[in-house]
């Protein structure tokens, strides 16, 4: 515990002496750094990839869009950042579940930053060779005969899971149904439910 | 690189911390993301996400294995700075040295530069390229993805070299991450690739599960 104390105060000391280099230096200007990381703490998480799932949900000219051209979908409800988003679809048969299995790949701007588990080398290592365990993990139970597909964002495509609409929620508003979308059911390791 | 980082199918990692859902886990790991982004957005360096990635893949394994994600950017900024004279190794361990926790950060005052500096770290480009020779795999087409061992960056996982799959789809050209990584721009074409899990996994395989991964046409030969 004091080791990682003592590591997690070096590599903070660290950081700083390096911002301050590149602040002195002229390379960044002050308060560019806040500036990146408040746009990527406010304005861009799964909020923006859970309004485009209700969208989807409650227009399927939309949901055709969306699975033709992800990029150009987005763009329309006022998201980018993910120049080659790519959108696939969990349905009763097939379950998309997405992985870097080499670094951390994640669609940014409709997801945000991803969560310490999506990055750790457990997931990352076991998600390809045994996807149902590890989705057991998560709490999610796949029945056998639902075909599991993992995809692995190696290269600059990135993905996102368009979950299944969860049964119950045919009266409900576009936003209200936003609400009902999680993180992790974008990613693919959760389903959702009411 | 045959390192560390290239994870798929390793044991001995344990479950998945599936309470992890944080992005950051301390201050200085948001910071350290705000300098690497920051700089890109203003256009400070010109390194590829394919050199950074490959300044990460050539940490000492052991450290790779158990440094703070965070670190790791922290690792392959350093090294990409260096290597563009923007700060040099000697430059960093002195104020390393002199800094103190409350040492004040300050700067130049301009927020036109602020304002495109996070616009640049927002906005990704397009990284797809216009290529004029056709692909050589259509759709449906059985593939294997060769035994390649590179001391160089790529994105070929192991776990997938040696096996047979079927082109799934045909996604445009992109830029060789194994030439992105030492600045060159070679586009080639790049195909999502459906893997049977018992193609990969053989008797330990999960049933009725496979593996989609996009793979550049020199990773591929036809089966």
């Amino acid at each position: 515990m004091t080791d990682s104390r003592e590591r997690d105060a070096d590599l903070a000391v660290r950081t700083r002496a390096l911002e301050s280099l590149l602040l002195e230096k002229g390379l960044l200007p002050e308060g560019a750094v806040d500036g990146v990381v408040e746009a990527y703490e406010t304005d861009i998480g799964p909020m923006n990839g859970a309004k485009v799932v209700a969208r989807a949900w409650v227009d399927p000219a939309y949901k055709r869009a969306l699975l033709d051209d992800a990029p150009a979908a987005i763009a329309a409800l006022g998201f980018g950042g993910v120049p080659h988003l790519v959108v696939v679809e969990n349905t009763a048969e097939v379950h998309n579940v997405v992985v870097c299995t080499l670094c951390s790949c994640y669609p940014w701007g409709v997801l945000g930053l991803p969560p310490g588990w999506y990055k750790d080398h457990a997931y990352r290592s076991r998600v390809v060779r045994e996807p149902r365990v590890v989705l057991r993990e998560f709490g999610l139970e796949l029945e056998d005969d639902v075909a599991v597909r993992v995809w692995d964002s190696n290269s600059d495509l990135r993905y996102m899971v368009l979950p299944e609409r969860p049964a119950g929620t045919e009266a409900m508003a576009e936003k209200e149904l936003a609400a009902l979308v999680t993180r992790d059911s974008m990613v693919g390791v959760a389903r959702l439910g009411l | 690189v045959n390192g560390v980082h290239d994870l798929g199918g390793m044991h001995g990692f344990g479950p998945v911390d599936v309470a992890d859902g944080e992005s950051f886990h301390a201050d200085w790991e948001a910071r350290v993301f705000g300098i690497v982004m920051a700089m890109t957005g203003a256009r400070r360096t010109t390194a590829t996400a394919a050199r950074e990635r490959y300044e990460v893949e050539l940490m000492e394994p052991a450290s790779y294995l158990t440094a703070p994600y965070f670190e790791r950017w922290l690792f392959a900024a350093e090294r990409v700075y260096e290597s563009e004279g923007l700060v040099t190794a000697d430059e960093l361990e002195q104020r390393v040295s002199e800094m103190r926790s409350d040492t004040p950060l300050t700067g130049e005052s301009d927020p036109a530069f602020v304002e495109q500096t996070v616009e640049g770290a927002v906005d990704r480009e397009p990284s797809r390229r216009e290529l004029d020779s056709a692909p050589r795999f259509a759709v449906g087409a059985e593939v294997v993805a060769r035994n390649i061992h590179t001391p160089a960056h790529t994105r070929l996982p192991g776990y997938l070299r040696g096996r047979a799959g079927r082109v799934e789809e045909l996604c445009g050209a992109f830029d060789l991450p194994e030439r992105a990584a030492i600045g060159e721009h070679v586009p080639e074409h790049l195909y999502v690739v459906a893997f049977e899990g018992a193609e990969v996994w053989g008797e330990a395989a999960e049933p009725n599960t496979t593996i989609r991964a996009q793979l550049w046409e020199s990773y591929l030969e036809g089966k």
